[in-house]
């Protein structure tokens, strides 16, 4: 190899191991300035949150450690009273009639309401005629405040009211909806109506996060509507399942507004909601049962989303 | 931002024109009146107590005479042993007046009026005399048909009348010299004279000369005799602000009942005589125009009484306020009705003040959550200040009210529900035997009570049975409702149920609980009943049954007494423990027990002070005649009554000591179970049905 060959091949490796250090310097370099970044992104987002997560801690946190807190002790005394207050509301056949009515409300309203505005979203998310007015049209409930809402059940559902007067027109005898047996269907009926819109538009950011692709190959494989729906779009869907689930048991408490504006104190038997025992308790300052029945149900909530989360979102 | 800023300070630089010349307008008026001759500036009027002559309880006239003295006549509380005072500095002394005596006139009104040159008048509803004068004549005015006499006075030669017509207040203007009458007939002294009349105002003054006429009504009318022009010497709001000085603490704002009132010459001075319902005194006023006092900004300790509905406590805290001026107290009424605001918001709006330690430091627990808030610790215990004096009361009732422990709730009055009627009535101890001895006295002609008595039976049978225990018992509330059907069933004549009116329903007197109800005694006097359920609620209505007793062998006995002796508590007291004044509050309770905010007997419950009931006007040794009480105002349905004898009040006050149960009167439950007892009698549902709807909406309330 001649002199000239040899130097050509050192100064081809000088700027091979040049080029070397060079991306490497770089790559140092790129690092350390996205570390900084990150961290002073870090701590701007934790400026942006504070302010919020002062108020759930001012407003939530502290006020339910002091619910614990007074769940356990003689609340104008300070005395501790162990389990006693949870004896005495356990034993109250008022929080059993509340905490099963509260249930039943959860139990029923919940899966339909789940079901019934994924069965909406589905044909609104791909694009049906008139969707977009559709979709407004089912936000309009939560635009309605509760008061003019229960003036609209009021107007109904009375004794005097139109559904007795068209039953009437076809000879079938009314009823006093809102005190029978009625009510809870009524109530069911008004929650599923008002919170229906908010639940479709979530559904359909939900399945608008799948990709079509998948779907897509699918389709390319065979599959029909429904094994594409059953197969691909639900098991997508479980995060989204979680959150609307949960928000939507979070609604169900709000329909006490309704029952307690329709009927008052003391409804029927059939919405007598825990909250209609809470307000009544404080009525009579019963403090030390509010806190122990805000508590159990504070538990039995927490138990239910703990099983959702698990089940959904397998944390 | 530099924007933002220029707009805030344009908008705080922009003149408040509505606003500031609203203020400056209230301003001017409060301090001249709309007086054509006021001072303009900084005087305002000042309202200063003046006092009164001694032994003087009542004031009958007032007058400014014409050498500026002031002359006043005063008398008892009877309104008699009349005397006439002067007071020459602007009554602040008196003294007894050199005074003339004033002509006699049958029926005339109490008082004795002077003209402002000191002549004495004196007038009855349909004719006034004038007495002689040096150089003048005995003057006698005669009203004509159907006008009535409602004040007058005379000044100079000058006479004005203000007569009611029609209901209607007219002005007549004599002059003395020459008998001439005119009426005044301007359309805004018609329209202030109107307004006068719904505002319990009407009465007149003179200024010396005559030539101005003062009315006294919505604010204080001023007419130029001369130039027959009205116009206002203190304005309708000013006059409102300055006659009710507490307004703003919830008291007994009014000074009192506005009796006489004189406007001195140069308009500067107007002495004003108000009488008190509470303490059935008069006292003086005197509204003098000038600068404004320099109140000192004392921090006065705060005393705050809080009752979910009107109370007649309210009467009790502002004479206490008068008793005690280095305290503030105030008297809160947590749901007055007109704001929407309901009861139970009321009652959460409190508990949340009293969870946060900022309550009032008196309860008036009528209607409140009274034994839970007594178990939770959140009332004083009273027993301390209560015991040590307990012969001074009603202990039993204070005692029984507490279940025979501690005193945490202090019943300040009580009444007792009775059955009235012949001997087989009275010694019935419970529903059952009623309605056997209803049966066996069914058919005789005379109804076993009246049908309007049915909803305060009903009313009283419920609170007073044992059908309320932890839970309402269904088998016997619908016994209960039976048992009404059946005595409306033997008293009701035919068809008088579908015409029964709604405000002596039941449902109306459980919501006016424990408003009167109604008045048997009159039906069984004259024969129209066999029986009735009533209350006592104070002497006034035994009074009414003693010549049931005396005159018809009838008695009274306490109701359904199988399982106590019944009362009904009202005005109960509690002391907050968590109030920020516990010594004031004590020392209220206290006020209230001596007895001092009590008239002379005239009390709608009894007190549980039992010196109230002795020292009463209704006690006599003779136990004379106090009267009549009619339902009819017919002198054949006059029902004549009797003051108590000493032994008849020892009698009744040991009625009153076996008293031992306090009715189980909850609101919630009574409303609930008079609305399906109503819907029982007057709507024909069955028994059944409605004390199963009862049980299901008032159990649910009571488990809680």
């Amino acid at each position: 190899m001649s002199f000239c060959a040899v130097r050509k091949c050192v100064r081809k490796m000088i700027m091979k191991y040049e080029m070397e250090i060079k991306k490497m310097v770089s790559l140092y370099y790129f690092r350390l300035s996205a570390a900084r970044g990150g961290r002073s992104r870090d701590r701007w987002g934790l400026a942006f949150v504070l302010p919020s997560l002062a108020g759930v801690l001012a407003f939530y946190v502290l006020p339910y450690l002091d619910v614990i807190r007074r769940a356990f002790v003689r609340t104008m005394t300070g005395e501790f009273a162990g389990l006693s207050n949870f004896r005495q509301v356990l034993g109250n056949p008022a929080f059993c009639l509340a905490a099963a009515n509260t249930a039943r409300m959860m139990g029923v309203s919940v899966p339909i309401l789940v079901v019934c505005s994924l069965m909406l979203a589905v044909p609104l998310q791909k694009g049906i005629q008139g969707g977009t007015w559709y979709k407004s049209g089912l936000l309009i409930p939560m635009a309605i405040p509760a008061a003019s809402v229960v003036l609209l059940w009021q107007c109904i559902f009375a004794r005097q009211g139109f559904l007795n007067g068209l039953l009437h027109l076809f000879g079938i005898p009314g009823t006093d909806w809102m005190n029978t047996g009625y009510a809870f269907a009524i109530l069911v009926f008004s929650y599923v109506w008002k919170n229906l819109g908010y639940s479709v538009i979530l559904w359909i950011a939900a399945l608008e996060g799948i990709p079509a692709e998948i779907h897509e190959a699918a389709r390319i494989d065979g599959a029909g509507e429904w094994v594409i729906f059953f197969r691909i779009t639900v098991p997508n869907l479980f995060s989204a399942f979680f959150t609307i689930t949960v928000l939507s048991l979070i609604n169900s408490f709000k329909v006490f507004r309704e029952a307690y504006l329709v009927a008052g104190d003391y409804p029927d038997e059939s919405i007598y909601m825990l909250q209609h025992l809470f307000n009544n308790w404080y009525r009579n300052l019963d403090v030390d049962k509010m806190a122990a029945g805000a508590v159990l149900s504070g538990a039995v909530l927490l138990a239910l989303v703990s099983l959702f989360w698990k089940r959904w979102e397998g944390k | 931002m530099v924007l933002l800023g220029i707009a805030v300070a344009m908008c705080s630089c922009t003149p408040r024109g509505g606003d500031g010349a609203q203020g400056k307008e209230i301003q001017e008026g409060k301090n001249s009146g709309d007086s054509d001759h006021a001072p303009s500036g900084e005087h305002v009027w000042n309202l200063t107590e003046l006092p009164k002559p001694e032994s003087a309880v009542r004031v009958t006239s007032l007058k400014y005479l014409s050498d500026g003295a002031v002359r006043i006549s005063t008398g008892d509380a009877h309104f008699e042993h009349a005397a006439v005072m002067d007071s020459r500095d602007g009554g602040r002394s008196w003294e007894a007046a050199d005074a003339a005596t004033s002509p006699e006139l049958e029926d005339e009104v109490i008082g004795k009026y002077y003209s402002a040159k000191g002549v004495p008048f004196a007038y009855s509803s349909m004719e006034l005399i004038l007495s002689a004068d040096s150089g003048t004549e005995e003057k006698t005015v005669r009203m004509e048909e159907g006008e009535t006499i409602f004040s007058a006075d005379v000044s100079a030669d000058t006479l004005a009348v203000l007569v009611l017509e029609e209901m209607q207040f007219h002005l007549k203007i004599y002059d003395l010299q020459t008998m001439e009458c005119r009426y005044l007939e301007d359309p805004e002294l018609s329209e202030f004279l109107a307004r006068a009349a719904d505002h319990a105002g009407g009465q007149i003054s003179l200024d010396s000369q005559g030539n101005f006429l003062y009315i006294e009504g919505t604010g204080i009318g001023r007419y130029d005799l001369t130039q027959d022009r009205f116009g206002y010497l203190i304005g309708e709001e000013l006059y409102d602000e300055l006659i009710n000085p507490n307004q703003e603490n919830g008291l007994i704002h009014d000074l009192g009942i506005r009796d006489h009132f004189a406007v001195k010459d140069g308009e500067d001075q107007v002495l004003l005589s108000v009488s008190s319902p509470v303490s059935e005194q008069s006292k003086l006023y005197l509204l003098e125009r000038g600068a404004p006092k320099e109140e000192k900004q004392v921090q006065k300790e705060k005393l705050r009484i809080y009752s979910l509905k009107e109370s007649a406590i309210r009467q009790a805290a502002t004479l206490f306020q008068e008793k005690y001026p280095e305290l503030e107290v105030t008297f809160e009424i947590g749901c007055t009705g007109g704001n929407g605001v309901t009861l139970q918001d009321a009652i959460r709006t409190l508990n949340t003040e009293l969870m946060a330690g900022e309550g009032p430091d008196i309860l008036i627990l009528d209607g409140l959550p009274a034994d839970s808030y007594a178990k939770k610790g959140m009332l004083e215990d009273l027993t301390d200040l209560v015991e040590p004096d307990k012969e001074n009361y009603f202990y039993n009732i204070i005692s029984a009210y507490n279940g025979g422990e501690r005193i945490y709730q202090m019943p300040l009055e009580f009444c007792v529900p009775v059955i009235l009627g012949d001997a087989d009535t009275v010694a019935v101890k419970n529903r059952r035997e009623l309605m056997e001895v209803l049966r066996k006295k069914a058919g005789t002609g005379i109804p076993f009570m009246v049908s309007k008595n049915i909803s305060e039976a009903a009313l009283e049978l419920f609170i007073t049975s044992d059908i309320v225990g932890e839970t309402i018992n269904e088998v016997k509330l619908a016994d209960y409702y039976r048992d009404l059907d059946t005595i409306a069933d033997l008293c009701f004549s035919d068809g008088e149920r579908d015409l029964f009116p709604v405000g002596d329903k039941m449902a109306y007197w459980a919501e006016q609980y424990p408003g009167v109800g109604f008045c048997p005694e009159l039906d069984l006097y004259f024969g129209e009943a066999q029986a009735g359920i009533t209350r006592i609620e104070a002497l006034w209505d035994y009074m009414k049954i003693l010549p049931l007793c005396r005159e018809k062998g009838l008695s009274y006995q306490y109701l359904n007494r199988e399982n106590g002796n019944y009362f009904i508590a009202v005005s109960v007291l509690g002391i907050s423990s968590g109030g920020k004044n516990p010594d004031a509050a004590k020392q209220f309770l206290r006020f209230y027990l001596s007895g001092e905010t009590y008239g002379d007997g005239a009390y709608p419950y009894f007190p549980v002070i039992r010196e109230l009931a002795a020292g009463s006007r209704y006690v006599s040794e003779e136990g004379e005649s106090v009267g009549g009480t009619s339902r009819k105002h017919t002198p054949d349905q006059t029902m004549d009554m009797y003051k108590l004898t000493p032994a008849e009040l020892k009698d009744f006050t040991a009625f009153l000591d076996g008293l031992d149960t306090p009715v189980k009167d909850d609101a919630v439950v009574m409303q609930k179970v008079m609305e399906q007892a109503e819907a029982c009698l007057f709507k024909g549902k069955d028994p059944e049905s409605a004390a199963a709807d009862a049980c299901r909406e008032v159990n649910l309330y009571l488990s809680e």
